[in-house]
């Protein structure tokens, strides 16, 4: 009995840690929202041919991506301490933040309505986006050793 | 006491000395006339290039502006350094408030000596000990297109400076260290054009050396630790290192270097942030060409490790 406890304490404790880690959380979802980007890129850049079909795929990924950031949940009060370079200013201006978050949310969501089907549609859609994650960053994030 | 009176006097005349010395050697110096005579007629098509380059705009238009009304110079942002508040000031074309009754030698003053038309020094928050590096034509020229931007009325509030940095006179002292028209990097007979021009638009009009560069306890950058890196002037973050050194920026190509100023993407998806992002969007309206020639120096200038501490990394 003593054991079973001990392990069910063990495994909710885990459980915890594991959804406990916003930090950790919203970093992954901006590495994978930067991979999309990057490969959306290749193909702005004219690396990788245009392929409509593709190109939507990888548009319907980001918005995905870009609905799963919850501000409240995954960047809760207090986790600006710890391995971050979150700005203390998303809890400073969290209405300023979020309406930043809004806005990329609702181009990547525009993008994806309006399927680009050449090049140049989808190099203004990104040059919009790309835009979004350089205010963003502007304001809210930190540069850190 | 007949020696204690000595030793007072030979102290007052000694400091008096030492004073005055100080007081000739902090006097605002203009430019002399060989300079001014090579100023010419400006042309705005180019001294539009030269904002972009020089990220006027940056500092000079009303705090949180976008678009359009980047153009209007009305100053006011607040720079919250360990020096006190710098606040950039009204360089919009207004006659009173402005810049618009300076003379084209004004600007030259201003930007190549750090003088104001009235004959005071500016603070190195205006970053001439890098315009000092400038073409007195490419003056000119920024001179020219200011002259088409609006006149926006108000001033800007002034500096809140902590003693001693709120005496002016003494930033003359500072130039005698720091400013000076000379390329930081030396670069060899038979060095490609392309290279040559990225030193000039990086150490000149870019400006990149005054936040990518460490600084000493006086303020000046440290040219051994030229570009580097260091810790943000503002804020509790860092400007990251742009040499090929450790921490740089060597496993970026030209290439990637251009894109970054021409898109805001690293070479693995990150985004451009913080100060940097107003930089970008400004060089993003130079040429292809011009964002080659800056990969093409970054690529050339000298490794240098971090130039700011290690992050100490949290316990948990």
């Amino acid at each position: 009995m003593r054991k079973l406890v001990i392990a069910i304490s063990m495994l909710a404790f885990a459980g915890s840690a594991a959804f406990a880690d916003p930090i950790t959380d919203r970093q992954a979802l901006m590495k994978e929202r930067g991979k999309i980007a990057g490969g959306l890129s290749k193909v702005v850049k004219g690396e990788e041919a245009f392929d409509a079909a593709a190109v939507l795929t990888a548009l319907q990924s980001l918005q995905a991506n870009a609905e799963k950031l919850d501000v409240d949940a995954l960047f809760p009060a207090g986790s600006d301490k710890g391995d971050t370079k979150a700005s203390p200013k998303i809890w400073e201006d969290t209405a300023g933040f979020k309406a930043a978050n809004d806005k990329y949310v609702a181009d990547v969501k525009a993008a994806v309505a309006a399927a680009p089907a050449d090049v140049d549609a989808l190099k203004a859609q990104f040059n919009t986006i790309g835009g979004d994650c350089g205010t963003c960053h502007e304001s809210f994030r930190i540069k850190k050793g | 006491m007949p020696l204690l009176k000595k030793l007072i006097g030979a102290a007052l005349v000694l400091g008096g000395v030492g004073a005055v010395a100080a007081w000739f050697l902090s006097a605002p110096v203009r430019l002399d006339a060989e300079t001014v005579a090579q100023l010419g007629p400006g042309d705005v098509a180019r001294g539009k290039r030269i904002f972009y380059a020089g990220g006027c705009t940056s500092c000079h238009a009303k705090p949180g502006s976008q678009g359009e009304a980047r153009l209007q110079l009305a100053g006011g942002l607040q720079l919250k350094t360990p020096f006190g508040i710098f606040v950039p000031p009204n360089i919009s074309q207004d006659a009173k408030d402005g810049i618009g009754a300076w003379s084209e030698e004004d600007l030259a003053n201003a930007m190549l000596k750090g003088v104001s038309p009235g004959g005071e020094h500016f603070y190195p928050a205006f970053p001439y000990a890098s315009y000092a590096r400038m073409k007195p034509s490419d003056i000119a020229d920024l001179y020219a297109f200011l002259k088409t931007l609006p006149a926006v009325a108000g001033k800007a509030p002034g500096h809140t400076l902590g003693f001693p940095f709120n005496i002016r006179r003494g930033i003359g002292l500072w130039k005698l260290l720091y400013l000076s028209p000379q390329p930081v990097i030396a670069l060899a007979e038979g060095t490609p054009d392309k290279v040559m021009e990225g030193r000039y638009l990086v150490e000149g009009p870019g400006h990149c050396g005054e936040c990518h560069t460490p600084r000493d306890l006086a303020g000046g950058t440290k040219k051994a630790e030229w570009l580097a890196g260091a810790t943000a002037a503002e804020g509790s973050g860092i400007v990251p290192n742009i040499t090929p050194g450790e921490g740089g920026i060597g496993d970026w190509s030209e290439a990637d270097i251009a894109n970054y100023l021409e898109t805001g993407f690293t070479p693995d998806f990150d985004s451009v942030g913080g100060a940097m992002v107003d930089v970008q969007r400004n060089i993003a309206q130079l040429t292809p060409e011009d964002r080659a020639a800056v990969a093409a120096y970054l690529k050339a200038a000298p490794p240098h490790p971090n130039g700011y501490p290690a992050r100490k990394k949290p316990e948990n």
